[in-house]
């Protein structure tokens, strides 16, 4: 009978979830309710946790709760702690969900909110959590190796050291797209400037708070920096409204860069507790706030969705970045589908709490399909604005022009009404200048969030404050990626120079700090100024530099799996890690090659360089702009330079894990799995968790 | 104690209730403290203790310091 139900039941989530996601691909003419997209997105997750998430968890990785997971064998009450699978699940969460699922889905509303809705939840369920989920497993297997270590030892040495090299790549094209996300949602704008300054102070505060006055206290000294951050939000008005003080805080994009390269430098410097630990403090309690506050909204407001399904721009013509629907929608949307990243996660903390086997599922997989659901939150957001005003937000000036008249005209041409005083107006009531070519996803985010927040609470008269609060949150959000990362890449970066000259590995050696902070800086600054001096507004040629590098440690980590799941013997079953690594490296590689190479100068980096060289032989470019221009023209090749490596690193990769298969296939090589041995767990008979909270 | 009834029929204990409501919001704080570190030296004193007693402890103030250097040496947050 229970049995019975359960069909019942799921067969009606399924048919819900059908039918929603119907309603979503095939209406056209009518406005959409955002309700549909959360019925959808919803329903099809829950249809994916609980039969292909379960069929992965059975057949392909034999979960075993009788075998003693890491956290068990080696608890240490540091690294090695076993962890109850909620709490464990909020970490791993707050772990992956960053800027990314925010920022991609936002910046690919550009195609309409069909193409990238239906990646958000298909590549999720088929790429992104299957990911998430078996290298969260094999590194349990693996008493929580890195995913380096892993490829070194499962698959070659050769293909540990692409994995490494590929990270340290990942990590500096990372930071300095994020960086310029920021820097453009804070250019000439006093209010968020001031704010994110204030959080700064504040997280030195907390930091000497929970150093000196009450270690550990991290509960109440997030409550007090909440408040205080809050409070910064409000003030930032006074701010922006003082003549003097307004001065002080507007900031123009390169100040801004170089602020964020001389904080990103100092914070990787400082010890942790002063400033690293106490901000990410405090942007633990904003983000989840903020993911709880945007969903509560949608639900209340259930707001139109005024964006059609598709625009014009699959064409490739779109004025926020070049390239056709495929494979550039799939790039752009990055970590709300799939992130190579997360499986640094999936091998990192993770795997060293967690308690049981079989939460891996709950946790790998059901984490992903969370933050699949902040992707589609974000797209709702950017296509329930006045499709005008999303292109006047996100296009450069350089394309519709930098006054209202001259963007409504432009913006109106193609298809999407626009008002001047529209934008001038949105620009009062949110509390900015201008709100015209802010670029980078953040600031049309950040007016999206805002007006699901005000109809929420508060009116229009809440509109700026909800604004600023937005904008905080994100930078907040990048900040924590920003100076976490240097940090992590100085650590890299120090590995490998300790390859050549060996004290310069001593993580404690002051000089090789400093040397190494400066390396990792000036390499990911040097990719931020680029975009803040590109006329295009840099996300148009480094947001699919940054998709290329996402996506192709993605593939990295699904050949890793293949690897793995070849040794175990699950060869009828592979196809799970295969369909997606194989549709990964397609869109990939077509991606990278229509960067290198497409003829279309904004596109591909080669033509664009070669068509600005070709203005500056003509004369067509003023004398006192040719220095800039050639600046534009080498970093552009440079461009064309890093995503020729990143695809030379995927064939290598491949090429590698292809040798292995063969000769596992033929059993020319002996298949050797590197899992720990199998100890029982103390806890198989009659476990029910409850010492560990596992209730 | 008093009984009270639902949807017609079903009926519950009020210190059944109370009891439930007690037990989630202890459990909902304790998963918080987890959650965000607050709780995070306990458990490090429960698990020395377990191996090997009192010896060799780390103070609050080492303990918190320590874990932040490990934790920040390795990729922990995401894009």
């Amino acid at each position: 009978m229970k049995r019975i139900l359960g069909i019942v039941i799921w067969t009606m989530v399924g048919i819900l979830g059908a039918g929603a996601l119907g309603a979503i691909a095939l209406v056209r003419g009518e406005k959409l309710n955002a309700i549909w997209f959360v019925l959808a997105s919803v329903c099809c997750y829950l249809v994916a946790f609980r039969l292909y998430s379960a069929f992965i968890a059975a057949r392909l990785l034999a979960l075993d709760d009788t075998r003693a997971t890491p956290s068990e064998r080696r608890d240490d009450g540091r690294d090695f702690v076993p962890t109850n699978k909620w709490v464990l699940f909020g970490h791993h969460f707050a772990a992956i969900a960053g800027p990314g699922p925010l920022v991609g889905p936002t910046l690919a509303a550009q195609f309409g909110y069909l193409p990238g809705t239906l990646w958000l939840i298909a590549g999720a369920a088929f790429a992104g959590c299957v990911q998430d989920f078996i290298i969260l497993f094999c590194s349990i297997r693996r008493d929580g190796k890195s995913l380096g270590q892993m490829a070194r030892e499962e698959i070659s040495s050769r293909g540990g050291f692409i994995a490494q090299l590929a990270v340290l790549a990942i990590m500096i094209i990372l930071l300095g797209v994020i960086a310029l996300v920021i820097v453009n949602a804070l250019k000439s704008s006093p209010w968020a400037t001031f704010t994110l300054s204030m959080t700064i102070v504040i997280a030195l505060l907390l930091g000497v708070y929970l150093r000196f006055l009450r270690p550990g206290r991290v509960l109440e000294a997030s409550f007090i920096g909440l408040a205080l951050v809050l409070f910064a939000v409000v003030a930032g008005r006074w701010v922006g409204d003082s003549p003097s003080w307004s001065h002080i805080f507007t900031l123009s994009g390169v100040a801004l860069a170089f602020l964020l390269i001389i904080y990103g430098y100092i914070a990787s410097t400082l010890p942790v507790w002063l400033l690293l630990a106490p901000r990410d403090y405090l942007i633990a309690f904003i983000k989840a706030g903020a993911f709880f506050i945007l969903a509560a909204g949608i639900l209340i407001v259930r707001p139109q969705v005024l964006m059609p399904p598709l625009t014009r721009f699959i064409d490739g013509t779109g004025p926020i970045f070049a390239g056709k629907i495929f494979p550039f929608c799939f790039i752009t949307i990055a970590c709300g589908a799939i992130s190579g990243f997360h499986s640094l996660i999936s091998s990192g903390t993770t795997p060293k709490m967690i308690l049981r086997e079989t939460h891996a599922r709950f946790i790998g997989y059901g984490a992903m399909l969370l933050e699949s659901f902040v992707g589609v939150m974000a797209m709702v957001a950017a296509c329930s604005m006045t499709p005008g005003v999303y292109f006047a937000i996100n296009s450069p000036a350089s394309i519709v022009g930098s006054t209202p008249a001259a963007a409504a005209a432009t913006i109106s041409e193609w298809g999407f009404p626009l008002q001047a005083q529209t934008m001038t107006d949105l620009a009062r009531l949110v509390g900015e200048k201008t709100l015209l070519n802010r670029t980078g996803g953040a600031p049309s985010l950040a007016v999206g969030m805002a007006q699901i927040f005000s109809n929420t609470i508060g009116g229009e008269r809440l509109l700026s404050i909800w604004y600023h609060f937005a904008i905080m949150f994100e930078a907040l959000f990048v900040l924590t990626v920003l100076d976490g990362g240097t940090r992590v890449g100085r650590f890299m970066v120090q590995e490998l120079g300790g390859r050549i000259w060996k004290p310069f590995a001593r993580t404690s050696w002051f000089p090789g700090i400093l040397l190494s902070s400066g390396l990792i800086v000036g390499m990911w600054g040097y990719f931020l100024y680029q975009g803040v001096i590109d006329p295009l507004g840099g996300i148009n040629s480094l947001w699919p530099l940054f998709g290329i590098a996402n996506q192709l440690l993605a593939v990295v980590a699904l050949v890793l799996a293949t690897t793995i799941l070849m040794k175990m013997g699950r060869l009828r079953w592979l196809w799970v890690t295969i369909v997606p690594m194989t549709a990964l490296t397609t869109i990939t590689m077509t991606a990278a090659y229509a960067k290198i190479f497409d003829a279309n100068p904004r596109i591909g980096f080669l033509s664009g360089a070669n068509d600005l060289a070709a203005q500056i032989a003509n004369g067509s470019i003023p004398a006192a702009k040719i220095a800039e221009t050639q600046r534009l023209i080498f970093n552009l090749r440079l461009d064309a330079a890093v995503t020729m490596t990143f695809a030379i690193m995927i064939i290598l990769m491949i090429t590698e894990a292809m040798i292995q298969w063969y000769g596992l296939l033929g059993h020319r090589r002996a298949s050797v799995l590197h899992e720990t041995p199998y100890v029982a767990t103390r806890w198989a008979a009659n476990y029910s968790g409850a010492a560990h909270g596992d209730d | 104690m008093s009984r009270v009834s639902v949807f017609g029929g079903t009926s519950f204990s009020l210190s059944c209730f109370i009891r439930w409501i007690r037990h989630a919001t202890r459990s909902t704080w304790r998963g918080l403290r987890e959650w965000c570190g607050d709780a995070a030296y306990e458990r490090y004193l429960r698990s020395a203790r377990e191996r090997s007693g009192t010896h060799d402890l780390l103070s609050p103030t080492d303990f918190y310091v320590e874990q932040l250097d490990r934790r920040y040496s390795r990729p922990n947050r995401c894009c």
